[in-house]
């Protein structure tokens, strides 16, 4: 049987990679995988690399609402959520909604905002609702934040714990583009405007029953799930780790796996799927002893998964 | 990309110099001069691939040589013309051009040379050089049925893996063979050519008579004379009884016929059993420990004065086994007859006197052999095997004059005391000492350790062993007491080495083959696992244990493995063969892994296997097949 949607979905892929974002194949597919697991996506980048292109060329070429927040220390969580004001011409509360009532919002440089704002936004994501005085309002599907934060600036932020980044799925970066590629957009310019004219290339529908299909038609097997279960048991013993992978973060390595076997065209998860999303989806999550904390998470992850045999018989 | 020609040709030159070296030295200058250099020179010329000598003159010369050195045959000599021969035949098939035949020829003459170095020579390297030579030669048979078929064959690295395999196997197959004929194949009682094998150089340590003072300095060789295999004995126990000098004859003691007597009993400790390998060639008397109450072998003969020797030839390698009272006292039947046994050489009137005065301080035997020990004593004779004097009467000037001389000394100047005392004597010659090899629990003796004591014989006791050498003044320090020093480690594992070659191959003949029908066939009669055990089984059965065990081991190992375990090996093992990767179960994906290697046929396989064992679906009968086509296809169409 083949997977609904996916040749619409990879020509979408195909596309954005070819014409319009190149040298971000590796995030844009990370974006994708994370559009289609119904996960967040978190770029971890210094700006200036596209974040908010690869962001807004997603939302164009989906025909997907796109909204923007951009943190600062002052920033509230009504800003982003919306807030009701008081229409004197009915006589009535009216709650205007924020921008987070749009299918793929950025949320730019996360890590400026308050604790405060970085948990209400971080608690409507997780629920997909937002509740503004005593009334929930659900928010449109699909859904899909994409957060920045910069590594490199750490005056007046305030970085996000670790529990609120597990609520991430994805986190990545963006890295510089090859120098050709990179020449190449300097001589070209800027490709806003262009990015603004994208037609959409897959109607909210389609994308629905793309995220259907992940959920519903890629088998997962007991082999993987063993698997994957080993990698978060040896990511709990590592002696470098403080805490592993959670429940939850084994969760979304299955989901983000099974998005990756879609693209594949493939109807159930291998062992490489698992490998090739591993360290962006997992890496992030692992809290490390406070005496390593110099030591890079990706490298660790990365070692666990080559010292774990694969399952093959 | 390797030629067959190379393989073959180090094959062929690797044999060649195997089958001739250990000829090499009983060859004649002429073909010592020439092997070397031909060797070589057709190594070269292959290499360069430019034939030296054109067949036409090939043969020429190779019809020369054998007419040459075929005149020179003859009753006597037989062995070194033909060896000759074997060795230049070879010289010129090396420098020749090469084809098939030829290479073939070059085989033949090769194993030739090494199984004529066996008329020669019975070492252990012959084993070696055997071992490396069917090797060699089965691998190149090998090769030489490709070699016939195409002579320009190139081989591809996988190829030459898969050739690997029978190269390594069928020679392991022949040894097995060699090893079944070995012990099966009739041989004969006497070596062929035994005049090849001259009897050993002059006896300077055991002798069949005893002389003193007619040389002025002996040197003994440690040549290895006798090996004993058996427990550990007390160190003042180790004499080996040899043989018995009964009749002084001027200055000198030789063997002659005594009158009759039997030994009754021996009384004396308990019984010791060894096992006794001596080398051939030195006596045909054979040593036992003293003192010895009987000796079983195939070709042994017993004397009455319990002196063994041995029957047929002297040059052949034996082995018997004794049983021994140590330092027992040997019970005859009746005493010995006086005129024999007291009769004296010559006798210096100063001797004569001096016998006379220790006559006179006992009345018994036993007190008058007192007094002997105590004049012993008292003369301060030192024992040394250098600075001696010659001297026609060499018991008055060992006694008065130089006092110093060796064992021979003691023992006929004790001996001839005794007999002028009324005591009947008589000297034993044989050796003392022995170095004890820990690791193979035997003892080595060599010819420095030949030693001549007396035997003394008291009424109501009987003949009884004194060693007058132990009356020397440095008896303690001399090298009397350095016989029993340990060899080094290195030294014993060598010599081991050597004990167990001739023990195993060399002295393994008729009897042994005898030895082992008849266990076979006793075991077979009554097969109880116990009597296995019993019987002196134990290695066969612990062998037949440790085969069995690793055939069952095998057998299981195969049989754990799951069918999609095999079917995973077998791709992997491909993989290996058709990329030269090496991976590991487990380590890596297989899909990846396929397309890392851009392998279209292994991507197909790893689809199917991954599809199946990821969707958790059992590994049916179509989704085999299909793998094993995918295998079959991966097989055929190399690299």
């Amino acid at each position: 049987m083949p997977l609904r949607q996916r040749d619409a979905v990879l020509t979408l892929l195909d596309t954005l990679s070819e014409r319009y974002l190149q040298g971000k194949a590796r995030s844009l597919k990370l974006a994708v995988i994370t559009l289609l697991a119904r996960g967040h996506l978190l770029l971890e980048d210094i700006p200036g690399l596209g974040k908010t292109t690869l962001a807004l060329a997603l939302a164009r070429s989906l025909g997907l609402s796109f909204g923007r927040v951009q943190c600062t220390s002052d920033l509230l969580p009504s800003d982003i959520t919306g807030l009701s004001i008081f229409d004197r011409e009915k006589g009535e509360f009216r709650f205007v909604p924020g921008p987070i009532f749009n299918n793929i919002l950025l949320v730019d440089e996360i890590n400026r905002a308050t604790p405060r704002t970085q948990s209400a936004l971080l608690e409507a994501m997780e629920e997909k609702r937002v509740t503004v005085e005593g009334t929930t309002y659900p928010l449109p599907e699909p859904f899909l934040v994409i957060a920045t934060q910069n590594p490199v600036e750490q005056v007046g932020t305030f970085p996000l714990p670790e529990s609120q980044l597990d609520r991430f799925m994805v986190s990545t970066g963006i890295g510089y583009p090859p120098a050709e590629v990179e020449q190449a957009i300097i001589r070209g310019g800027s490709i806003r405007d262009d990015i603004l004219a994208i037609k959409p290339q897959l109607t909210v529908a389609a994308l629905a029953e793309a995220q259907q299909s992940v959920l519903n038609d890629i088998y997962l097997g007991d082999k993987v799930v063993g698997y994957i279960h080993a990698l978060m048991e040896a990511s709990r013993v590592h002696p470098m780790v403080l805490s592993g992978i959670s429940t939850r973060g084994g969760i979304t390595l299955a989901e983000a796996a099974k998005a990756h076997a879609y693209l594949d065209n493939r109807d159930h998860v291998i062992p490489e799927d698992l490998q090739a999303v591993a360290v962006a989806t997992g890496a992030h999550r692992l809290v490390l002893r406070p005496e390593h904390e110099g030591v890079a998470k990706k490298g660790v992850l990365t070692s666990l998964l080559d010292a774990l045999p694969v399952p093959q018989v | 990309m390797i030629a067959l020609r190379t393989l073959l040709n180090i094959c062929v030159y690797s044999v060649s110099l195997l089958g001739v070296a250990p000829l090499y030295l009983y060859l004649e200058p002429l073909a010592q001069i020439v092997l070397p250099l031909a060797w070589g020179a057709g190594l070269i010329a292959d290499i360069r691939k430019r034939p030296l000598v054109p067949p036409l003159p090939a043969t020429l010369i190779s019809i020369l040589v054998f007419f040459y050195y075929a005149f020179q045959i003859s009753r006597t000599t037989l062995v070194e013309p033909v060896t000759n021969i074997l060795a230049l035949l070879l010289v010129i098939r090396l420098i020749t051009a090469k084809n098939s035949r030829n290479y073939l020829q070059i085989f033949v003459l090769s194993l030739f040379a090494l199984a004529s170095s066996t008329l020669l020579t019975l070492s252990l390297a012959f084993f070696i050089f055997l071992l490396l030579q069917v090797g060699g030669i089965t691998s190149g048979l090998l090769l030489l049925s490709f070699f016939h078929r195409s002579p320009e064959l190139q081989l591809r690295p996988p190829q030459l893996r898969t050739l690997l395999r029978p190269l390594l196997l069928l020679p392991l197959g022949s040894l097995l063979l060699m090893f079944l004929f070995f012990a099966i194949l009739p041989r004969t009682q006497r070596p062929l050519w035994d005049f090849l094998n001259p009897a050993g150089s002059a006896n300077t340590g055991f002798s069949e008579r005893v002389a003193p003072g007619t040389v002025s300095s002996m040197s003994s060789t440690r040549r290895m004379v006798l090996r004993v295999e058996g427990p550990r004995q007390a160190t003042n126990d180790l004499y080996w009884r040899g043989i018995v000098l009964n009749r002084p004859v001027g200055g000198s003691w030789i063997r002659a016929e005594a009158p009759e007597e039997s030994v009754v009993r021996l009384q004396g400790d308990e019984h010791v059993e060894l096992t006794y390998y001596p080398e051939p060639g030195a006596s045909r008397y054979l040593p036992t420990l003293d003192t010895p109450e009987r000796v079983t072998g195939f070709r042994t003969r017993a004397q009455e004065d319990l002196i063994f020797t041995q029957r047929g030839h002297k040059n052949q390698r034996i082995s018997y086994r004794g049983i021994s009272r140590p330092g027992a006292i040997i019970i005859t039947s009746k005493q010995p007859e006086s005129p024999f046994w007291l009769a004296t050489g010559t006798v210096s009137p100063r001797l004569r006197q001096t016998a006379e005065e220790l006559k006179n301080r006992g009345d018994t035997p036993s007190e008058r052999l007192a007094a002997l020990d105590r004049f012993f004593l008292a003369q301060e004779l030192t024992f040394s095997v250098e600075e001696l004097s010659l001297s026609d009467d060499p018991v008055d000037d060992f006694l008065f004059v130089s006092k110093r001389g060796y064992c021979e000394f003691f023992a006929s100047a004790y001996a001839t005391l005794l007999r002028l005392l009324d005591i009947p004597a008589r000297l034993v010659g044989g050796y003392y000492g022995g170095e004890y090899n820990e690791l193979g629990g035997y003892y080595r003796i060599n010819e420095s350790m030949a030693h001549v004591w007396v035997e003394a014989y008291l009424p109501h006791g009987g003949w009884q062993r004194i060693d007058p050498s132990l009356f020397a003044v440095n008896a303690e320090e001399s090298s009397l007491n350095l016989r029993n020093n340990a060899l080094s480690w290195s030294r014993q594992m060598a010599d081991n080495i050597d004990y167990l070659w001739n023990k195993a191959v060399i002295t393994y003949d008729f009897e042994g083959q005898i030895t082992l029908a008849r266990r076979a066939g006793e075991q077979l009669q009554r097969f109880e696992a116990k009597s296995l055990l019993e019987e002196g089984g134990k290695g066969g059965v612990v062998l037949a244990l440790v085969v069995g065990g690793a055939i069952f081991w095998f057998i299981l190992s195969r049989r754990r493995e799951t069918p999609r375990q095999r079917l995973l090996h077998a791709y992997l093992k491909l993989l290996r063969r058709r990329h030269g990767i090496t991976i590991h179960e487990g380590e890596k994906g297989l899909l990846a892994l396929a397309k890392e290697l851009k392998d279209s046929e292994a991507i197909h396989f790893a689809q199917i296997y991954s599809a199946n064992l990821y969707r958790d679906r059992p590994l049916d009968a179509a989704t085999t097949a299909a793998l094993r086509d995918s295998l079959r296809r991966m097989r055929r169409h190399k690299g």
